[in-house]
Order: structure tokens, then sequence, then C-alpha cells
């Protein structure tokens, strides 16, 4: 037989005509379907520019206040991020092939990041805020759940990746599992860890800021009440303040990934 | 004191590397296995500690039949032999020092034991004494991935030595070295051996060094021993089978293979 060249174009799957259908029916659904009144959107400009120029200058009046909030939202990280991390570590032990002690044990342990990663943050804060109470601990426990989620399946992954060869090789001397984990594959994991600590750290600030939309502790608090009392200075001065930590933040965060890396 | 007999191992994907290995090796005895690439020589040696596991066979080891070893047993057993590895195989990213107190690893898994900064002072000194032995001891506080090959194969000497084995089984210790290294590792090896008194299996797939180091060799082909017998009253025809193909139309390229090999 000989070779045909192949077509210009393929006939698309059944699958992605399906998909391509369903996406489609959901969109015109949404817009029609839901009532959006397009003029609203008319309106938006002059609001906008309302809450802009209301929001200037910035009221810096709960300055102290807000301050302790964004310390408090900083703090949430800071521990959630810790916790998450220490975490991470067996639960990644436990969800990587290489290292879990049965491939069962690893499916299950993967299915459990897999869940904790699917219920988004603020359904976790709105859960915790129920079982501790409003406030940061709340807050604390929500970015834990998130941190140990992303940081878990990170390192699993880098572990699956390590060489089996130093592995074996101190299998070979008769060192058991653990000896065998703690010498040759967390040291080799270990950057790779810090790194994606670092990144945690970073999303977790940005996950603390709207934790307090829900009573979790933090800025988040401060925002709603300014929203909801219509203090537009107020808000915008959040805002601003908010910007400014996450920016100071993450170049902190990336000076300090790209040293691990170097190093 | 081993004795292999009719080990087989075939691989998930159908392979048969091993295809029903025999073989007896007395107390101190150094047997060098030669085998071209692919011959099943690194897959024979990780079956006769169970680091892979055999699909049919028996391997006994200074008595006992390593298949029916339990976890702790099968420890013991591996604690009495010591591996070297075709890729060196160290961890990187900690010290040479603390490579070579993993030697001591399946003796002491206590936490502290795991690495050169927390060992305890017996181990640290024993560990040090061992880089003496292989003449890189100035190295200890360095990072394992910063030295050349050669050196880390003799870390990784320093290693088996910390962990004071009587049997050492060597998979093509030099095969990542450029051939000067390659010479000061083997015969670091050799006297070790000597030395020590130890029993030795070392894989080769250099005719060149084979002949050189061996006392008795092995011959391994498509996972079946072809030729075992003493260096000296083996003929190079003999040897030179080993490298060759049963397909007619790859001879001449093999031929050229081991010609090319003989003089490396
Ligand atoms: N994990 C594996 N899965 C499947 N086949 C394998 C595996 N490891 C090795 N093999 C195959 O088994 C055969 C023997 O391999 P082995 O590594 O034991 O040979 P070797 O003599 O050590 O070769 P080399 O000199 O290249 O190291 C080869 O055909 C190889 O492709
Ligand atoms: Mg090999």
């Amino acid at each position: 037989m000989s070779p045909t060249l192949p077509p210009r174009l393929q006939r698309p799957s059944t699958g992605a005509v399906l998909a391509m259908i369903v996406l489609g029916a959901l969109a015109v659904h949404g817009l029609v379907g839901t009532g959006i009144d397009p003029s609203r959107l008319l309106l938006a400009p002059e609001r906008t520019f309302r809450f802009l120029s209301s929001a200037f200058p910035p009221n810096l009046e709960r300055a102290p206040n807000l301050a302790s909030a964004m310390l408090e939202t900083i703090e949430i990280a800071v521990l959630g991020t810790l916790f998450g991390v220490i975490l991470s570590l067996p639960a990644a032990l436990l969800a990587a092939e290489n290292t879990a002690p049965s491939r069962l044990v690893a499916r299950l342990m993967r299915a459990a990041l897999t869940t904790m990663r699917s219920i988004p943050d603020l359904v976790w804060a709105l859960i915790f805020v129920v079982s501790v109470g409003l406030g940061p601990l709340a807050g604390i426990l929500t970015m834990t759940i998130d941190v140990l989620a992303f940081a878990g399946r990170f390192f699993a992954e880098r572990i699956e990746e390590i060489e089996p060869g130093p592995i074996e090789a101190l299998r070979s001397t008769g060192a058991a599992r653990r000896p065998v984990i703690f010498g040759a594959v967390v040291p080799t994991a270990f950057p790779s860890f810090l790194g994606t600590s670092m990144y945690a750290f970073e999303k977790s600030v940005r996950g603390a800021v709207v934790l307090g939309l829900v009573g979790a502790g933090g800025i988040g608090v401060e925002l709603n009440v300014a929203f909801q009392l219509r203090r537009f200075d107020t808000a915008g001065t959040i805002v601003l303040l908010i910007l400014a930590t996450i920016l100071v933040i993450e170049r902190l965060s990336s000076r300090v990934r790209s040293r691990l890396i170097e190093g | 004191m081993i004795t292999v007999e009719q080990l087989e191992k075939r691989y998930p994907d159908g392979t048969l590397a091993v295809a029903g290995v025999d073989l007896h090796i007395q107390q101190g005895e150094s047997v060098v296995l030669l085998g071209a690439n692919g011959s099943g020589k690194s897959t024979l040696l990780r079956c006769m500690t169970r680091l892979i596991e055999p699909t049919a066979g028996r391997v006994l080891i200074g008595g006992s039949e390593v298949g029916t070893l339990d976890e702790e047993g099968l420890r013991a057993l591996r604690r009495r032999v010591g591996v070297v590895f075709q890729h060196i195989n160290l961890v990187d990213h900690i010290s040479v020092l603390s490579n070579v107190v993993q030697g001591n690893l399946g003796e002491d898994g206590r936490a502290r034991q795991w690495f050169g900064w927390s060992a305890t002072n017996e181990v640290r000194e024993r560990a040090m004494d061992c880089l003496e032995r292989v003449r890189v001891a100035e190295f200890a506080g360095r990072r394992a991935d910063q030295l050349s090959g050669g050196q880390r194969q003799r870390v990784a000497l320093a290693r088996l030595l910390m962990q004071r084995p009587e049997i050492v089984l060597a998979d093509e210790p030099v095969a990542a070295l450029d051939p000067r290294a390659g010479r000061e590792v083997m015969d670091l090896l050799w006297r070790i051996v000597d030395e020590d008194g130890l029993t030795l299996v070392c894989t080769l797939h250099q005719l060149d060094l084979a002949r050189h180091y061996g006392r008795r060799i092995v011959g391994l082909r498509d996972g079946r021993v072809m030729l075992d017998g003493q260096n000296a009253a083996i003929d190079d025809a003999t040897i030179a089978a080993l490298y060759q193909h049963d397909d007619q139309h790859d001879d001449q390229h093999d031929d050229v293979v081991a010609a090319g090999e003989v003089g490396a």
C-alpha cells in the first residue's frame, strides 16, 4: 500500500462537535436566559467613575486598623503556608508511586489531595468558619488546606521524577525504608520543595486577602465592611494597600526563588 | 559462597534479560562477568540481592537462600553484599562525607546517622578513614555533584568500604569513566578486594579490562553463560564470540566494535 497524502483538514471528532454545541448552548442560555440587562453595561462607566473619584483621595482615618488587618492577612498566609508545607511532605511521600507503601495508599492520597484542590478556597473558609468560628483561625486552616493540596501534589510529582539510582544504592546497603527516603529522596527533592513552598506562600497571600469576605479574618473583613457601608475612599485605600503588599511579597519571593535555583 | 541456579528474569514487557544462569563462586574468588551491551549483566547482579525480583531460579549467598528471605532477612543479607553501580549513584545534593556515612545505614538506620553532619563521631571518623583509603578525603566537605566522574566512583567505593561487606558486586564500575580514571578505579577496587579478602563479581563489557584484571572470566551473551574459565585458558576467538550476533547481517559490524574495544 502506497502512503497517501494526509488531507489538509480533518473532520472534527463527534466528541469535539458535541462539546462545541454544549458550550454554545450554555453561552446563549447565559446571555438570554438569565435576564442580563445590557443597558447596565452602559451605566457601568459612569458608576465606576463615581467609585474611583470617591475613592480618591485615600482615606487614612482607619490606617492603624487597616495595617493591623493587613498584618493579620500576612500572618494567616505565613502560618497557613508553614502548616501546609509541613503536612505536604508526608502527604507527598504517601502520594508518590515510588515512595508510597503501596499503590492503593498512593491512589487514596492522590484522591484526597485532588478533593482538597477541587473545593475552592472560599468554600473551605465557609466550612471552617462554621467549625471554628469567625476569625483568623478559620483563615489559617483554609490556607493550610490550600497549600497542602497544591504543594502536596507538586512535591509528589518531584519525588516521582527522582532518578532511581541513588535510591537503589541505599537499598543495596540493606537500609530500611525510612533512611532511604530521608537519606536520598528528601535531599534530592529539597531545593524544589523550597521553591514550591515560596510559590505557595505568594499564592496564599493572594488567597488570604479575600478570606475576610466570608469572615475568616484579615484585610478582607475591612474591605467587605467598607464596600457595604459604601465608604469607597476606605475601600480604595484597602485595594491600594493590597496591591502594594502583594507586589512587594512577589518581588521578595521571586528573588528568594531565583537564589534557590542558582544555589 | 555464591550459588546461582537456573536464574531467570523476564521483564514485564517480555524481554528475557537473564535466561537460566548457573554460577558457583568460591569465597575469596574474583570473577569477571564479561558481556556485550544488553547481555544481561546488570539484570543478573540486581537479581542476586533482589534489587529486582528474578522470575525463576535460586540464589544462595553464604548459605542462605535469597528468594525465601523476609524483609528483615533480606536487609541483613544486603548488608553483607556491597554493590558498585554503572551509574555511580551518589546522592548529588549532599556532601561527600554524608554519602559515605550512608554506607552504614544498613547497620544503623537511626535518624542521626542519615547525614554526615549529624552522625556520631565514630561513624564520621570511620567515613573519613574510608575516604582516605580511596584517596578522596580532601573532598569530604564538598557536595557530591561537584566532583569528577572518577572521584565520584571513588566516593562510591568509600561508601562500599563503610558498609564493611564480605561480597562485592560491581556492575561495570568504570563504564562511565575515561580510560585513565577507569584504570585507577579498577586498581583501587582490586586492591580493596585483595587486602580485605572479599569475594568479587565484577561485570565488564571491555575485553581489554577483563583480560587485564580477570582471573576467572564468565562470558554472558543474551542472558546465558557462554564461557566460564581461567583467564589464561581462554583464547581470543572464544571471547570474541561473545560479541557476535546470531544475525549474519550484523557480524561484520560487530567485529569492528569488538576490535575497537580491544584497543581502547
Ligand atoms: N527495566 C527493564 N525493562 C525491560 N527491559 C529491560 C529493563 N532493563 C533492561 N532491560 C533489557 O534487558 C536486557 C539486558 O539488560 P541489562 O541492562 O541487564 O544488560 P547489560 O549487560 O547490563 O547492558 P549494559 O552493558 O548496556 O549495561 C536488555 O535487552 C535490556 O533492554
Ligand atoms: Mg548494565
